[in-house]
């Protein structure tokens, strides 16, 4: 299994998903990308050991799990003196660098880093997903029924949030809320 | 505030997740009910900004590229001799001096400075172990 040709197949069927995985962690683009390089290197280094007990795809996506948080491990650790949130603050930064007149969507971003990570991970690749319980499930290692009931406690936390905000008079929350 | 029994079969809703007959089901509800038709609405603004926000962010072209390169450059890196040269000493000097503690008999003294050097030689031995894995 560990021929350059089925190297450069599972990049290839799994590159994006995994850049995804880490993109929900990270929020940005460029750190997503270093981070899936990282994964990659683990697997190729990994796979002469592969002996098939998992599927393909478990392996891989639990090998691209641990990185992306061991990676989250060091960071946190690197920043413990700091009580701002990494990833969110890199988003916000790069919505910032590029979204003048985004405002809602700076907002939508600042509300999702607000809600706990074990609800914010599977919202976001739901939508990274094209909304498909069953490929968050698969990137998560997590039963379907869990996939749905974490986006469902998002939802209602981002729902809270949005509901308080609108009390302040923030943009988004006051459209999201109009009709209510 | 929705139906308790109705919250989450309207989020699933929401999500294209439901079955034809549950999404009936929903739909006559949220039709008779104003509070689960304010919080479909609710969820679908919701859907819709959460789409925008996250976006579809793809990776760069070059991403499965750069992947494969970082692989082969690490996969052909070639390998130090210096680590090999390094242990050969080692455990030359290692053999050679339990060679001379053999054959020759020593007076205490002697024998205490042959000690101190054996321990120094293993002391350098151990610190080059645990730098190997860097070169």
């Amino acid at each position: 299994m560990a021929g350059v040709g089925q190297f450069e197949r599972l990049v290839e069927e799994y590159g994006t998903k995994v850049f995804r995985l880490a993109y929900s962690m990270l929020g940005d683009r460029a750190a997503a990308e270093d981070l899936a390089q990282e994964v990659f290197l683990r697997i190729w280094k990994g796979l002469p050991g592969y002996r098939g007990e998992a599927s393909l795809s478990s392996w891989v996506f639990a090998i691209a799990r641990n990185t992306c948080l061991s990676h989250r491990r060091r960071e946190a650790s690197r920043r413990a003196a700091s009580l701002d949130v990494p990833e969110v603050r890199a988003a916000a930064e790069s919505l910032h660098a590029r979204a003048d007149g985004h405002g809602a969507q700076l907002e939508m971003r600042d509300l999702l880093g607000r809600i706990p990570e074990k609800y914010r991970r599977p919202l976001m690749l739901f939508y990274l997903e094209d909304r498909s319980y069953e490929q968050v499930a698969m990137i998560l290692g997590l039963p379907m029924g869990t996939v749905k009931t974490y986006l469902h406690r998002g939802k209602k936390e981002l729902g809270a949030l949005a509901e308080a905000r609108r009390k302040e008079g923030a943009p988004l929350c006051r459209a999201l809320h109009s009709k209510t | 505030m929705p139906c308790p029994a109705f919250e989450d079969l309207i989020l699933e809703y929401c999500e294209d997740g439901l079955a034809a007959a549950q999404r009936g089901r929903v739909e006559e509800h949220v039709a008779e009910c104003p509070a689960c038709r304010a919080f479909l609405e609710l969820q679908r603004e919701l859907d819709s900004a959460l789409r925008e926000a996250i976006g579809k962010p793809e990776p760069s072209a070059a991403f499965h590229q750069r992947i494969l390169r970082r692989v082969a450059s690490e996969a052909e890196e070639p390998r130090s001799w210096v680590p090999l040269i390094l242990d050969a000493v080692g455990y030359s000097a290692i053999a050679a001096l339990g060679s001379v503690v053999i054959q020759v008999s020593f007076t205490p003294a002697q024998f205490a400075w042959l000690m101190m050097g054996a321990s120094a030689i293993f002391l350098w031995w151990l610190s080059w172990q645990s730098l190997r894995e860097g070169l």
